[in-house]
């Protein structure tokens, strides 16, 4: 009967080989009770004590923290490698040459100040650098609500995942109340909270009767027992996008977005909240100061129709960035001139514009031009995408190392099955050998009456 | 180990695709993240070579303008010195009143040459009248502008003074549409009179440009009328660099009538009216006296064509050191971003072939297992 149960264990072992998260079983065999009979103690046979799994605690718990990084970096590796496509200028056409185009049209108008082309030229190379950076800024709020999309599933994922823990915490403590170990249940759990893991940082503690108890960094209990509480968006009313809350079982709610510490959910919110935040602030910043310089010149000069204190940018920031539209309906608005008493040859205005792209506007000083300060926003966006690549590359080698060890300790190796199999087998049949001939034996006697 | 197998695999394919990508692009520098610093360089070089595009744009135009500029003073200057010559042959050949009225007439016209060439746009603009770009420098003409509001001053010269001055104000169909008669007549030199803008009728005149003819007497005999000029002392500028231009004079007086030297146009009508006459010994005087300011006139004219040679040599460096820039630009840019071809090429062959080497011992160290053997 043992030796029929140990190959059993063997047969699951060999039939969940490739299950994720199972951890293979192995029979505990031990020496019957031993009977005292007059010739001495004489052993009983085999019992099984039980069945256990086979599985490292520490491995576990050091995948789990892992896969919070992995996750971290995953996602944030994934997030960037978008927006590094929105910085793409590699073709040559992008913002970068946009602007100098911009600044080039000013020249050529100081080539012709009357000019009607030229002007109308000024101001379609204009709307181009306007059109760059309002295409830049949605296309980077886009990667950020495509990251809001993220955390709403992520979130769900976490609920479901935290509700299935709490389930089987409850499994796990029914049947091992019963004395038996619940390897199953303890494999699935261990499973779910790696997946768990991947997605927020966590915290566990098993209890004496084999429920774990699942808290998050900020000290928030996720699963308690067989009681999991959830978590859920909100939309944040200034930056419209969506921030992750804790609902407690007393149905309170705790925004919890800043204190996520680990997983895809960290590396979402730091992906939208520092690099994709800090990219359209920076945008920003570039586009409202050649607004305001540009403005500062602009309404200082004469344009051909005499007037002046015309802007030439509309708008206050990236957001409504655009051409003045009394300029775009009459080009003859474009102030070219500094004197009026010189229109309409007069080109110092267009000229002290077009020097605008060498002067230091930007930065603390200020100390870098316009173009300076973009340029060194695309070497940020494409060293953070080689940094990720790094962090990310390393942390998915250290949870394959870690995968590779919980293998080795509790994964399904087919030879050794193979191996205990035929073991198991031989003494299978020798221990029916052993029956047959008992019943000879006994056939023997029962003849002899 | 299948698991270990697999993202080897993966990581060599992408290794793989990088590397394939690059010899299909050519390039190195494929997006931000492939050389980060290097594609803010590249961003950099490239919008310099925008800008020195730009530059040598300017630099075609504005020697261009020169060549166009000297080309109109050198016809001004012949013609000047054609004058003087045909004013001389007369002097010097007694010939009758009617003959020299011929001559009279041909330098006229050749006067209406000079004021045309002086009047030469560059484009749509005048080249000679300063920040003035749209009005002619010289001529007879007004402007009326603002809805009738703005109403510019006659303004013409007179060789003499002239008791009785007549002004025909045109449309652009060259149909007179005012006729006024100045009260006081004109002094010699140049004069100027405010007007209502109103037509004959005592209708205000649309705005625009009309051109004027003046007819001066002085004791019934004709005094000879010229152009003035309506410009400014705006310069032209072009840039040629980081803050820096070269400006050029669009004076239109500084070329031909320049304060304490000859006013071309005067001169030209004192011949005419020195030609004209009827004292021929007189008119001889002011001939030999005319031609001596034209002389002096083509002095002023070959000095301010030679001011132009340094502003051509000017453009001339900077178009050269402009191409030079850009060509180092343009290597340090491919240099970034091209990619060795050998180089990738050789890569690809070396990553292929670990890519192969461990599709083949993955295969061998799979395939076998204890349940082959038991068969």
């Amino acid at each position: 009967m043992t030796q029929q149960q140990a190959i059993n264990v063997t047969g699951n072992n060999i039939a969940n080989v490739n299950t994720p998260g199972y951890s293979r079983q192995r029979v505990l065999l031990a020496n019957n009770v031993v009977q005292n009979s007059t010739l001495g103690v004489i052993g009983s046979g085999v019992t099984s004590l039980g069945i256990e799994r086979v599985y490292d605690r520490f491995v576990g718990v050091q995948i789990n923290s892992e896969s919070e990084n992995l996750g971290r970096w995953e996602a944030q590796k994934q997030t960037l490698e978008g927006v590094e496509a929105v910085f793409n200028e590699s073709s040559g056409y992008g913002l970068s040459q946009a602007m100098s185009e911009f600044w080039n049209a000013w020249q050529d108008l100081s080539n012709n100040p009357s000019g009607d082309t030229e002007r109308t030229i000024l101001v379609s190379k204009g709307e181009s650098m306007v059109r760059s950076f309002r295409q830049k800024y949605e296309n980077l709020r886009a990667v950020q609500e495509g990251i809001d999309a993220n955390i709403q599933g992520a979130v769900d994922e976490v609920n479901r995942l935290v509700s299935q823990l709490a389930d089987l915490n409850q499994k796990i403590i029914e049947t091992e109340s019963g004395g038996h170990t619940a390897n199953a249940y303890r494999d699935q759990r261990d499973l779910a909270l790696r997946e768990l893991s991947g997605l927020i940082d966590i915290n566990t503690f098993e209890d004496a009767n084999g429920a774990i108890k699942i808290s998050i960094s900020g000290g928030q209990t996720l699963v308690e027992g067989n009681r999991p509480r959830s978590l859920q968006v909100q939309d944040n009313v200034v930056s419209g996008l969506l921030d992750v809350y804790y609902e407690g079982l007393d149905g309170t709610t705790a925004d919890i977005t800043g204190s996520i510490a680990g997983g895809k959910l960290k590396g979402w919110i730091e992906a939208r909240d520092t690099h994709v935040a800090n990219y359209i602030a920076r945008l920003d910043s570039l586009s409202q100061r050649i607004m305001e310089e540009v403005n500062d010149l602009h309404s200082a000069g004469w344009a051909l129709d005499g007037s002046t204190l015309n802007d030439f940018f509309s708008g206050s920031d990236i957001t409504d960035m655009q051409i003045n539209v009394d300029i775009v309906n009459d080009t003859r608005l474009i102030a070219a001139a500094t004197d009026p008493a010189s229109i309409p040859g007069d080109d110092s205005n267009a000229i002290a514009i077009a020097n605008l792209k060498h002067k230091l506007t930007m930065g603390t000083g200020p100390d870098i031009t316009f173009d300076d300060f973009y340029h060194s926003l695309i070497n940020e966006v494409g060293s953070e995408v080689v940094e990720l690549g790094a962090y990310y590359n390393h942390q998915s080698d250290m949870v394959a190392y870690l995968d590779n060890y919980r293998e080795s300790v509790s994964g399904v190796s087919l030879d050794e099955e193979m191996v205990n199999l035929v073991k198991f087998q031989s003494a299978y049949d020798a221990s029916a050998k052993l029956i047959s001939t008992t019943d000879e034996l006994i056939q023997t006697v029962l003849n002899m009456i | 180990m299948s698991n270990a197998v697999i993202q080897q695999l993966r990581r060599q394919n992408e290794m793989l695709f990088e590397a394939q990508n690059k010899i299909a692009s050519g390039k190195r520098l494929n997006k931000p993240s492939d050389n980060p610093a290097g594609m803010a360089q590249v961003l950099d070089y490239r919008s310099k070579l925008l800008n020195i595009e730009q530059y040598q744009e300017n630099v075609q135009r504005g020697k261009t303008l020169v060549e166009a500029n000297e080309l109109t003073l050198e016809l001004i200057d012949e013609l000047i010195g054609d004058t003087a010559e045909i004013a001389e042959t007369y002097r010097d050949s007694n010939l009758s009143d009617g003959a020299r009225t011929i001559g009279a007439d041909a330098i006229r016209d050749m006067y209406d040459q000079i004021v045309q060439l002086a009047n030469s746009k560059f484009g749509n603009n005048y080249v000679f009248s300063g920040h003035q770009t749209d009005t002619p420098p010289f001529g007879h003409g007004v402007e009326i502008s603002d809805s009738g509001a703005t109403i510019g001053d006659i303004e013409f010269g007179l060789t003499a003074d002239a008791a009785d001055v007549t002004v025909e104000i045109r449309n652009a169909n060259n149909e007179v549409v005012r006729t006024i008669n100045v009260g006081g007549g004109g002094t010699a030199g140049a004069n100027a009179f405010a007007w209502d803008g109103l037509d004959d009728g005592g209708a205000g005149l649309a705005d625009g440009h009309y051109s004027f003819t003046i007819t001066a007497l002085d004791a019934g005999s004709p005094v000879e009328d010229y152009a003035t000029y309506h410009g400014d002392d705006g310069e032209m500028q072009f840039m040629i660099g980081e803050n820096l231009e070269v400006s050029m004079d669009a004076d239109g007086r500084n070329f031909f009538t320049p304060t304490g030297g000859v006013n071309v146009f005067q001169v030209l009508k004192e011949l005419v009216e020195a030609l004209e006459n009827p004292d021929v010994e007189a008119g001889n005087r002011q001939i030999s006296a005319a031609v001596s300011e034209l002389d002096q006139a083509h002095t002023h004219l070959q000095n301010k064509r030679t001011e132009y040679l340094p502003k051509l040599y000017q453009f001339g460096h900077s178009d050269n050191h402009w191409t030079q820039i850009s060509q180092n630009l343009e290597t340090a840019i491919a240099d970034i971003e091209e990619a060795d071809l050998t180089q990738t090429a050789v890569e690809l062959q070396r990553l292929q072939l670990a890519y192969e080497a461990t599709i083949a011992t993955a295969a061998e160290i799979l395939q076998p297992g204890l349940l082959n053997f038991l068969r």
